[in-house]
């Protein structure tokens, strides 16, 4: 069936669709993601370390370059201002005659300069009066840098955003370096500072171009990393793989499965080992089978050889018992019980063979489409008369509509009336009730009792053979002991369920569930197996 | 698994980006200062810094402030700027004019002061040497400014005193070319000593001579100006940024700018190089450096060429060259054939000599070391003819002292012709000397009493021929016991020695400027000799020795403790070439 919602999700790979199971699953998958990114983290520590480094190289030469040429121009100045006629006293014209061939020098050698007016007024770039480089928007000079050179000072430089009105060549805007240092003017005796910008371009062409050869380097290492990863993993993991699904053979009963060995190494060695330790299981395995298989033929061959001489014992039973009449009290009272030992007898016999049938594989189903409740109203039936013995009442709850499950009527019956009786041994006078429920999968039968109950973990004891639940207790109603065990055998053969549960006190509930059909697997039950009236005490 | 794979690898790039992407160029830090860098304030070398003025200072006190503050070193005007008012601030122009005085008389006069100057000296704004004045008047106009008194109209120049403007100006040379663009010609300047001197030179050199002179000519085209100043590298490079169009510079104006200014320059002795750029452009050698040495314009040299530092002198009549004690003959004519040869003259490159025969009124020519060659009687009947003189032309001047009417004759291809030099010819005339450039004749002039010295301009046209002799200027001599002049001999291209006697037994030389400009040269050597000293012995060469001759024994006057050996019997006339 296709929904709208998987059709959308279809295109998505397995993984994201299945990812955390896969993630749990795959050791392969967490060893090469958790190495990637421990690689990515390390490779990407060591290049940012590495980009600092270049980063703080580079600036640091660019530096120490413009500081001295900055330097250079500057002493430059000073020396043309000193030499400058004493009596030139026109300190507008000096001015411009300083600064323009500094700026055309800036022109042809890619830096921007900026001439203060004079200091000590506590006037600022913004306020006009520099003269400069056309283009050079005057933010480009720091605050900071202009308030260290509002006094006297030594050269002095720092880093900063250069900004243009008009494109400059060789200056692009962006981060800069800027250069202060101060002149003074014979003229009017005053000093004032020049402030030489310069790009810092080059450098971060340098260091993007640094940065992406890491990058362009650290994605195949990061791939490389991947792979190897995945291949040394794979080496490791196959074998475990291997060894997993021959386990999970060995579990399945293929004990001849063997793990295949090649070399010397940890993993051949824990494949010799996982071998021997599989010969072993075989072995012993092999050992009980054989035990139990004796076991059960000894007890079909017992049950069988009892049975010539059972039947002997039988008729001559039959012919005493016939001559009760003729007999005296005690000796008639005598033939009674012995008449009444061999009905259980041949009962325990009938049910040893019965079991031994299922142990030797015999046991063969004829399916037909059975009605449980009309199962259950025949099995209430059938046992009234013990039920009014023993006072107590059974009831039906009929669903009202036919409960189908394909199965042997024969053995569904045994098995209803092996647990109503059951039921009615332990019901204490009080009511059984059986419930009946169906559905398209499946068909269920249940039958509670109010009794004494059963105990923690009896529930799963009470199928045991020859199991009960008191010792003390005394079989009332001739149970021979394996009749659980047989309907439990019963049930296997119809791929069926059936279940138990019980609370001291207050009383046990059985249910059987068994397939509509023989051939599809039971998922669900249409009964609950704890009783509604039990389930708010939980 | 390749899918997750992929994803993680992407968030690793992206993990990197990030990293990387945190990484950049900083754009703000703190202010750091340099390590390297030197205090602005230490201005070097402020030797007087005078005191501005204070409030409530009367007009004298203005005054003689502001006299004060003009004499601030190195030379500037900023204090004294701080002394007028605001309107005369922007209107004073002090680089137009230096006036000098030695004496300075007391302000007369409450508002419109007048100061009494003796001995008065006016320089014009490139520091050439003007006037003499015994006395000038200086008047200066105060105003009330902002309740203080400012000084409001006054002269548009330095007023210093003689001493200050000794002490803090240096004679030098500027170098124009003489017409024929073939020589160099200095003209003699006053120049701020220490960093402003390369800085003066140039603009100097900026200011174009009077064409109309026919004496010097510029190649520096009109409207180029000093950009800002000469700085000197500390390696000795001076850098002489000029405004103007260098198109308008062809590379031989070029060659020829180079010559003069590197002549000019080289006289600041810091400089090694020079680097010459006009409107941004650079003007390098021809070898394509923009530095040139100190060797360009060589052959523009105003003392010659190839001239040659050896003696010349008579023996018996003959002509020999050598040194000092060590003479050898010369193949000549001159030096093979006795002539009768009384005095003689040669050539500045040693090559050809003039002679004067011994009756003093004839002038022969002739080679000096060709075998074979001809002597060239080239004046005739002259009267009393002076040992003839050459400049860089291989002209001969000649002087015909005539008995007191003196002519001056000049020899040029093997012809004289006579020149009127006005306050000369005709005169009594003791002895002409002409400089080596052939720019300049210096006379002396016997007087009644006083013989006097005068320098003349010789004017070219544009071929090298001689026009005429102008600007006639009479050198300042302090007198000093007999003020007759025995020799006068060239020092410098620009300055003469000249040998007078104190009396009978002590002679002094004193060096003075051929521009006429006071004080005397300094020249390093001795002033004052014993013993009769009758003639100089000099050329105009750097490092060039000076001999003083008193019969045969010889005095060398730059090196007095140097032992000279006496003049050998028979050895006359002893000179240089030219």
């Amino acid at each position: 069936m296709i929904t709208p919602g998987r059709s959308r999700l279809d295109w998505l790979p397995a993984v994201l669709l299945r990812g955390p199971g896969f993630w749990r699953r795959s050791i392969q998958a967490r060893v090469v993601v958790s190495t990637v990114l421990l690689s990515a983290v390390v490779v990407g520590i060591v290049g940012a370390f590495l980009i600092q480094q270049t980063r703080d190289g580079l600036l640091e030469h660019r530096v120490e370059a413009v500081v001295t040429e900055a330097e250079s121009e500057t002493e430059a100045a000073r020396a043309a201002l000193t030499a400058t006629l004493g009596v030139d006293v026109d300190e507008t014209r000096q001015r411009d005659d300083l600064v323009t061939p500094i700026i055309e020098r800036g022109a042809t050698r890619g830096f921007a300069v900026v001439l203060s007016p004079p200091i000590g007024d506590g006037s600022r770039l913004a306020f006009g009066g520099a003269k400069f480089t056309q283009g050079l928007d005057l933010s480009s000079v720091p605050p900071s840098l202009e308030a260290e050179f509002e006094t006297a000072s030594p050269t002095s430089w720092t880093y900063t955003d250069i900004r243009t009105t008009v494109d400059i060549p060789g200056l692009p805007d962006g981060p800069g370096v800027v250069v202060g240092s101060q002149v003074r003017l014979p003229a009017d005796d005053n000093t004032y500072t020049l402030y030489y910008l310069y790009s810092l371009s080059e450098e971060t062409e340098t260091l993007a171009l640094v940065s992406q050869s890491l990058l362009v380097a650290g994605v195949p290492l990061l791939l490389l990393v991947a792979g190897l990863t995945w291949l040394v993993t794979r080496q490791v993991v196959t074998p475990i793989r291997m060894a997993r699904r021959v386990a999970e053979r060995l579990a399945a009963g293929h004990l001849q499965e063997r793990l295949r060995v090649t070399g010397e190494d940890d993993l051949a060695r824990l494949a010799t080992s996982f071998n021997q330790m599989a010969s072993n299981l075989q072995k012993q395995i092999r050992q009980l089978e054989e035990l139990s298989r004796l076991q059960r033929r000894f007890v079909s061959d017992v049950s069988h050889e009892l049975r010539t001489p059972i039947t002997t014992v039988r008729m001559a039973s039959d012919v005493i018992h016939d001559a009760r009449p003729f007999l005296d009290p005690v000796t008639g009272r005598a033939a009674e019980l012995l008449q009444k030992e061999l009905d259980r007898f041949e009962t325990l016999l009938a049910d040893l063979l019965e079991i031994s049938r299922f142990d030797a594989g015999a046991a063969v189903l004829e399916p037909e489409d059975v009605d449980l409740v009309d199962v259950a109203r025949r099995v209430v039936d059938m046992t009234s008369a013990l039920a009014a013995q023993r006072d107590t009442r059974v009831v039906v709850h009929d669903p009202g509509e036919p409960c189908l499950a394909e199965a042997d009527v024969r053995r569904v019956e045994r098995i209803v009336r092996n647990l109503v009786t059951n039921a009615i041994d332990h019901a204490e006078s009080r009511d059984v009730e059986i419930f009946v429920g169906g559905e398209a999968h499946a068909s269920a039968i249940a039958v509670r009792d109010h009794g004494v109950g059963l105990g923690p973990g009896e529930s799963a004891m009470v199928f045991n053979r020859f199991w009960r639940a008191d010792p003390a207790r005394a079989r009332t109603s001739g149970g021979t002991g394996l009749g659980l065990s047989i309907s439990l055998e019963d049930t296997h053969l119809h791929g069926g369920w059936l279940q138990a549960w019980g609370r001291p006190g207050e009383g046990a509930q059985f249910r059987l569930t068994l397939p509509r059909h023989l051939s599809t697997p039971l998922r669900h039950s249409p009964l609950p197996l704890v009783p509604d009236d039990a389930r708010e005490t939980v | 698994m390749r899918v997750l794979r992929a994803a993680r690898g992407a968030g690793a790039l992206a993990c990197l980006a990030l990293l990387a992407g945190c990484i950049q160029m900083p754009t703000s830090g703190p202010v750091v200062e340099s390590q390297v860098s030197t205090e602005v304030d230490d201005a070097p070398g402020i030797s007087f810094d005078p005191r501005p003025p204070r409030p409530g200072e009367s007009v004298p006190e203005i005054v003689d402030g502001f006299l004060e503050a003009m004499k601030e070193t190195p030379v500037r005007t900023t204090v004294a700027r701080q002394f007028l008012s605001s309107a005369a601030q922007e209107a004073w122009v002090p680089e137009q004019q230096i006036i000098t005085y030695a004496e300075l008389g007391d302000p007369a006069g409450s508002t419109s002061v007048r100061l009494q100057m003796n001995d008065v000296n006016l320089y014009d704004a490139r520091g050439t040497w003007d006037r003499t004045l015994p006395a000038r008047q200086l008047g200066l106009t105060l105003v009330q400014e902002g309740g203080e008194w400012r000084i409001d109209r006054l002269p548009d120049a330095l007023v210093v005193p003689d001493s200050w403007f000794e002490d803090w100006y240096t004679r030098v040379s500027l170098y124009f070319f003489d017409p024929t663009t073939e020589v160099l010609v200095p003209e003699p300047i006053f120049a701020p000593r220490g960093e402003q001197l390369a800085s003066a030179l140039v603009r100097g050199l900026l200011t174009p001579p009077d064409e109309s002179s026919r004496v010097s000519r510029t190649y520096f085209p009109v409207g180029t100006s000093l950009e800002l100043s000469v700085p000197i590298s500390t390696a000795g490079i001076a850098n002489v940024s000029l405004t103007g169009d260098p198109d308008a510079i062809d590379e031989e104006t070029a060659d020829r700018m180079l010559a003069q200014l590197v002549w000019t320059l080289r006289q600041e002795p810091r400089i090694r190089a020079v680097e010459l750029s006009v409107g941004g452009r650079n003007f390098g050698s021809t070898g394509g450096s923009t530095q040139v040495g100190l060797d360009v314009g060589s052959e523009y040299d105003p003392n010659g060429v190839r001239s040659t530092g050896e003696l010349f002198a008579l023996d018996d009549g003959l002509l020999v060259r050598g040194t000092l004690g060590a003479f050898e003959e010369t193949l000549g004519p001159l030096g093979q054939v006795d002539l009768g040869l009384e005095s003689i003259g040669v050539n500045i490159d040693g090559t050809r000599a003039a002679a004067v025969s011994d009756d003093g009124t004839e002038v022969l020519l002739g080679q000096v070391e060709a075998i074979d060659s001809q002597v060239e009687r080239v004046v005739r009947g002259a009267v009393d003819l002076q040992a003839p003189v050459w400049d860089y032309r291989d002209r001969v001047w000649v002087l015909d002292r005539n008995g007191g009417r003196a002519r001056v004759l000049l020899v040029v291809d093997g012809r004289a012709r006579e020149v009127t030099v006005p306050g000369v010819s005709r005169r009594a005339v003791q002895e002409i000397l002409v400089s080596r450039d052939g720019s300049r004749l210096v006379a002396v002039v016997r007087g009644e009493k006083v013989d006097r010295v005068l320098a003349s301009r010789i004017q070219h046209d544009d071929t090298g021929r001689v026009l005429s002799l102008t600007g006639l200027q009479e050198l300042p001599l302090t007198v000093e016991g007999n003020a007759r002049i025995r020799d006068v001999g060239w020092r410098s291209s620009t300055s003469v020695s000249v040998l007078s006697d104190i009396n009978d037994e002590i002679s002094q030389v004193r060096t003075v400027s051929v521009d006429g400009s006071p004080a005397e040269v300094v020249t390093g050597g001795t002033a004052r000799l014993r013993g009769g000293t009758r003639r100089l012995v000099s050329v105009p060469l750097e490092g060039s020795e000076v001999y003083a001759l008193a019969g045969r024994s010889v005095t060398d006057l730059t090196r007095l403790e140097r032992a000279v050996p006496d003049l050998p019997p028979g050895l006359t006339h002893l000179t240089f070439a030219g």
